[in-house]
């Protein structure tokens, strides 16, 4: 999803479920953060690599894609951007390598799904915003997994978009042209979208996420269909307007119950009733065939909460963080984005590592073994033992 | 990683070491001895990439491709054994490259860093003049071989060194209940 969902749309669905303006613009600005806090804005801050949410374009090519590499690279867009959705799902006939990869194909309502929302329970408004990207993000990266992998994340000729027909539910469909014209706008009206290139290597970070797809899944408006790598030449539609509509209500639901109003979190439920009045509205963004639909966003949030909702600057908290005295820095905004992320990555890693499944790398249970570890995770352990005592 | 794979990551490092010091004290044959291991890779490319068909991409739609494309490397590999004396001019204008390519990278990350006025910016920068001065030499010194036979060895240990510091990196994520 772009950054216009994540930002204002987290902001309504939080307003939706009972937050206050300011809680909402926290947990807006928490959930836009994860495309933003790479090891770049990191180095900047001073903060933990270890705290990365995302990889910028450019260190996507600096990496390596060694063992250790790949499972840096796998962490980090697994536990934020494609959470899978079934890590002991089944395929006959297939070695052990091939189903690694295949059970981190991401996809919504997954019980990583719960487990993200629980883990945010009772943890600060930038736990909840970063589990509100989570979340989101299952439903527009269906069907694509976190790890570079040609033989999961790969597209070919056949892939084309549903274009709205006269009446309702009518649909002609146009092939769509992919291009690798980095930095130039894709051309909607003709259909001509930038992807990655297809290198033929299995770890090629050219194969990770839906690089081969484009931005085509983070489109609101976008329909369309195609074969997946890993679909035995079966056919998919990826309905976003639909898609999108459903992370929303989702939204609603889960926050409600991060804010104690709801007494359980449970997947396929979603608070529809709640987003109701502005159904027509929101459906009226994601119909518009736009890149970003930030303007008309801006416009429901604000007209939903009756206040201003500032733009999104990256700069805004890092004065407080860098100032900080190094024992007061978990408590500036950014501090608690880090273990809020630190934790997330923690988590997933864990559950990946227990499946029996080695492409996030390994996970040591503090509980079992002490801290044997990354360095950085200290931080974590020092916060949580802290939240024990008090 | 896990030991077995820390253990692999060493052996390898001190394989390409050796290599890098077999290559500085072959002098005149040194060339040649890169175009062999240049050749070896193919091959080595060759064999991965039909296991990696059996194995993996036998289940990817039109993975059948890759079965097609192992074949002709592994055959590339086999038949380039036998030129392995081909014209010097291939093995530099691979090294210009990689180089060429690499510095490019670096110089882009670096701007990038720059831009989110990120610390290491300098030393990215530095890194993709460095290497980028390394692929114009191999080109200008074309003629004499020894340098072309030395950058490579740089290569080789510079490989062997990334292998050794992962090999003891931390690496395992803390799970904190």
């Amino acid at each position: 999803m772009n950054a216009d969902f994540h930002y204002y749309a987290t902001y309504c669905s939080a307003y939706l479920a009972g937050y206050s303006h300011k809680e909402c613009m926290d947990i807006g600005y928490s959930s836009v953060l994860v495309d933003w806090c790479s090891r770049t804005f990191l180095s900047k801050i001073k903060g933990p690599f270890s705290a990365a949410t995302t990889q910028l374009q450019l260190e996507l090519m600096d990496c390596r894609t060694d063992t250790a590499g790949i499972q840096d690279i796998t962490r980090i867009w697994s536990s934020f951007h494609f959470l899978p959705y079934d890590l002991y799902a089944e395929k006959p006939h297939c070695s052990k390598k091939y189903l690694n990869k295949y059970r981190l194909i991401c996809n919504a309502n997954g019980p990583l799904v719960a487990d993200t929302v629980e883990l945010a329970k009772d943890k600060s408004l930038q736990a909840v915003g970063l589990a509100m990207h989570v979340l989101a993000d299952t439903w527009a990266h269906r069907y694509f997994a976190g790890t570079p992998s040609l033989v999961i994340n790969d597209t070919n000729y056949y892939f084309f978009e549903m274009m709205p027909g006269e009446t309702e539910g009518e649909f002609s469909q146009r092939p769509v042209h992919f291009r690798h014209s980095m930095g130039v706008d894709d051309d909607l009206e003709n259909g001509f979208y930038t992807n990655s290139i297809s290198r033929g290597s299995e770890t090629s970070i050219m194969c990770l996420g839906h690089g081969r797809a484009g931005h085509l899944p983070d489109y609101s408006f976008i329909r369309y269909k195609y074969m997946p790598a890993w679909g035995e030449y079966k056919e998919i539609i990826k309905d976003n307007p639909e898609d999108f509509y459903n992370a929303f209500c989702q939204m609603i639901y889960a926050m409600k119950y991060l804010r104690g109003e709801n007494d359980v979190f449970e997947t396929s439920t979603y608070d529809r009733e709640a987003a109701e009045p502005y159904r027509e509205k929101i459906e009226s963004i994601f119909s518009k065939r736009q890149i970003d639909d930030t303007k008309d966003w801006k416009e429901l949030a604000e007209s939903i909460s009756g206040e201003t909702v500032e733009d999104f600057s990256l700069e805004k908290y890092q004065g407080e963080y860098i100032n900080a005295d190094e024992d007061k820095k978990d408590d500036t905004f950014l501090g608690r984005f880090i273990l809020a992320a630190l934790a997330q990555k923690s988590m997933v890693t864990n559950k990946i590592y227990k499946s029996g499944n080695k492409l996030a790398g390994y996970s040591v249970d503090y509980r079992e073994k002490g801290f044997k570890g990354i360095r950085d995770y200290r931080k974590l352990l020092v916060h949580t033992k802290k939240e024990g005592e008090s | 990683m896990n030991i077995l794979q820390r253990v692999l990551s060493i052996v390898i490092a001190i394989i390409l070491g050796a290599a890098g010091v077999i290559l500085l004290m072959a002098d005149q044959l040194g060339i040649y001895i890169v175009a062999v291991m240049l050749c070896a890779v193919l091959v080595i490319i060759g064999i991965r990439l039909l296991m990696y068909y059996f194995s993996m991409a036998r289940h990817k739609v039109g993975g059948r491709t890759l079965l097609y494309t192992s074949v002709i490397i592994l055959d590339m590999g086999i038949f380039m054994l036998y030129l392995a004396d081909a014209p010097t001019i291939y093995i530099v204008l691979y090294l210009f490259g990689t180089h060429a390519f690499a510095g490019l990278v670096n110089i882009l990350r670096a701007l990038e860093a720059k831009k989110y006025n990120a610390a290491h910016w300098r030393l990215k920068l530095t890194y993709g003049i460095v290497n980028i001065a390394v692929g114009v030499a191999c080109v200008i010194f074309v003629k004499y071989i020894e340098i072309s036979v030395f950058i490579f060895a740089l290569g080789l240990f510079y490989s062997a060194l990334m292998r050794i510091i992962n090999a003891f990196r931390k690496t395992s994520v803390v799970y904190i209940q």
